[in-house]
């Protein structure tokens, strides 16, 4: 049985459901978990995780009968993953959100941004990924979640456990980061161009 | 509100628009063999099934264990309190006619009687069979269909038990032998042949000599009058509990909740009904998560200064205002602390029993029912968390809060040990299935259950 790609208000119920689904849906969606975890061993416990979850409650997205199925099933991820990283932040017991050597303050966000329009075709998605798994654990899935998932801050402080204040700066933190990240790469090539 | 547009957030959304990355084999083999499992217990139709067969399965445990043990209690309690002279009169009656060669489902039956009976009685059997042999030799002439017909009567009439002098002639005969006294003379056989077997008796009812009357009598033991009083069928037990009680799916992981409190038991026939009203204590984690800036040092910041004029020295003499202030990191660090609390429980439990298998001391019984449980306390026990001097940003706490209310399902087998005619003692190893999570948000965890058991020192009215 094959599953409606865009809105699927019947979930399918098959015996061979697990196999389609995962074969159809793994691919993105390990790429949202290892966005949030930074690593695929990480992700992929996550993606496992998150496809039980699916399988044990399509039930209730089908007697639901609303929104979409890839919808439904990334916010599943998005909470798995949310889930795993605090269980594990228990076990390091710190969250070191920033490290010293990237330490940086909130700046105007938009300004000198430019180049960055720029960048979108010379940047591998490999290493824009690599970008984000590099972020620390707390900047990630604030930025995750605003900018992928399109979470608000208040959703963000809700389901996370902080003020929205505190998600604000995470936010405005992450993306300077990526900023900086980014403004290296692009002088690294530009100087291997020249040379 | 939409949010403004920011280009880094259009560009990471736009490059990673389509990215995918392929699960690895093993982690797609681990995913499908886990499925399988959850698919197939996850089956509405199979779940009921599995539940209607473990029921049937159940049932026909229960009902089998019951007529096991109620047949068992037929067989042999009824032997252990007949008096000896009844089982005397019972094997005669018996011997009597099994050594007439007539071949009959009862012969059977009173043989097998004589097997249950212990040895003690086949010290009567032998003068009595030497006996019934003089007597079936006599009795030679009569016909097979008469004495069909008697063994049946007294097959099927029940020995009278306190009328002891009214038993039939043969088997007072063998009555009196067991006395030892001097035996009655026989009658002709012709005076035999004439009288009814057992009818004749019952209506006309010999009587005994006083010496044999009562030599039956002392053998009859006391607690048969005892016995014959008729029973309050239904009573009231009152006593105390104490129930340890292990929780599985909860948020802290395996917990342990220890139940005390008083009940009251209303006991009528078989069944019962019980509640009462008990204390249930249990200690929970509650995580925080605790947003810092770490203390890096202190410095002496400059207010104000003013300077005055030194006449004698001819310069400014300076005065510095000066305040301490304490550095700290811009870097936010997260923690997460722990906090440990007692939680105290009001338990009300309606819990509605049958017991399958009683006799005067022992009882074992099924229970089952609701039990109510309303948070009355949460008491901190643990200490606050301290920062150090470290400045505190934020602190969430992570484990949702208590429910106020919670309904379990409690099933359970009792068994009760009176000790006494007013005291007793019950054990009762059960289960729970909470009907709603233990936490304010249910979906942070599967709906818990708890094995345990439940020891009560009871007393009866």
């Amino acid at each position: 049985m094959r599953i409606p790609g865009k809105a699927m208000n019947a979930a399918p119920s098959a015996d061979n459901l697990p196999a389609e689904l995962y074969e159809k849906h793994a691919p993105a969606l390990l790429s949202l978990c290892m966005r949030y975890c930074g690593n695929i061993q990480d992700a992929e416990d996550v993606l496992h995780e998150g496809f039980i979850k699916i399988l044990r409650n399509v039930g209730s997205f089908r007697d639901a009968g609303k929104g979409s199925f890839e919808g439904w099933m990334r916010k599943i991820m998005v909470n798995t993953s949310l889930n795993y990283i605090r269980d594990h932040a228990k076990e390091r017991k710190f969250l070191d959100i920033d490290p010293m050597e990237d330490r940086l303050e909130p700046d105007d966000d938009s300004d000198g941004e430019d180049f960055i329009i720029g960048m979108a075709g010379q940047v591998s998605q490999q290493v824009v990924m690599n970008m984000i798994c590099d972020l620390p654990e707390g900047y990630r899935s604030v930025f995750n979640m605003y900018v992928f998932e399109s979470y608000s801050h208040k959703e963000i402080a809700q389901a996370l456990n902080f003020s929205e204040n505190t998600s604000k700066s995470q936010l405005s933190k992450a993306r300077a980061m990526l900023r900086k990240k980014l403004t290296r790469l692009m002088t690294k090539t530009e100087t291997n161009e020249k040379a | 509100m939409k949010k403004p547009n920011q280009p880094l957030d259009d560009f990471f959304r736009d490059v990673l628009k389509d990215h995918t990355i392929t699960p690895s084999e093993p982690a797609r083999e681990a995913f499908l063999k886990e499925a399988a499992s959850v698919i197939n217990t996850s089956k509405p139709g199979k779940r009921w099934f599995l539940l209607l067969f473990s029921g049937i399965i159940l049932a026909i445990i229960g009902t089998g264990t019951y007529f096991t043990l109620h047949r068992s209690r037929e067989t042999l309690i009824p032997g252990a309190t007949k008096t000896s002279s009844t089982v005397a009169t019972t094997v005669t009656s018996s011997v009597v006619y099994t050594n007439s060669k007539i071949s009959s489902p009862i012969n059977h039956e009173a043989n097998e009687t004589k097997k249950v009976l212990n040895n003690s009685s086949s010290l009567i059997n032998k003068p009595s069979a030497h006996k019934t042999d003089q007597q079936s030799n006599h009795s030679s002439s009569k016909s097979q269909v008469e004495q069909k017909k008697d063994k049946i009567m007294i097959a099927a009439v029940p020995p009278p038990v306190p009328a002891l002098s009214t038993i039939p002639s043969a088997p007072e005969i063998k009555t009196q032998e067991i006395t030892g006294k001097k035996e009655q003379p026989e009658e002709s056989h012709a005076q035999e042949m004439e009288r009814p077997a057992i009818p004749d008796t019952l209506s006309k009812p010999r009587l005994a000599s006083p010496d044999s009357i009562k030599g039956v009598a002392s053998a009859q033991p006391e607690k048969k009058t005892r016995r014959e009083k008729p029973l309050k069928d239904w009573h009231i037990t009152t006593g105390i509990y104490y129930s340890p009680e292990w929780m599985f799916n909860t948020l802290e992981g395996d917990k342990f909740a220890n139940s005390f409190g008083v009940d009251g038991t209303f006991h009528f026939g078989n069944y019962s009904i019980r509640t009462g009203i008990g204390l249930s204590i249990t200690k929970g984690t509650n995580e925080l998560s605790v947003s810092y800036n770490d203390y890096l040092g202190k410095y002496n910041k400059l207010d104000s200064m003013s300077f005055k004029w030194n006449s004698q020295h001819s310069d400014l003499v300076p005065t510095y205002y000066l305040s301490n202030k304490n550095v700290y990191d811009s870097l936010m660090k997260l923690d997460n602390a722990k906090i440990v609390k007692q939680y105290t429980y009001l338990q009300v439990p309606l819990i509605l029993g049958y017991d399958f298998w009683k006799n005067e001391q022992i009882s074992i019984g099924l229970r089952a029912g609701p039990v109510l449980s309303i948070l009355l306390q949460t008491r901190q026990i643990s200490g606050a968390y301290d920062p150090g001097l470290n400045k505190i940003i934020t602190i969430n706490q992570i484990s949702p809060e208590r429910i106020q209310t919670n309904w379990q399902l409690m099933g359970g087998i009792n068994a009760c040990l009176n000790i006494s005619r007013r005291f007793g003692f019950e054990l009762e190893p059960e289960v729970r299935y909470y009907f709603n999570s233990v936490y304010e948000q249910s979906d942070m965890t599967k709906k818990p259950w708890s094995a345990g058991f439940r020891v009560a020192f009871h007393m009866k009215y």
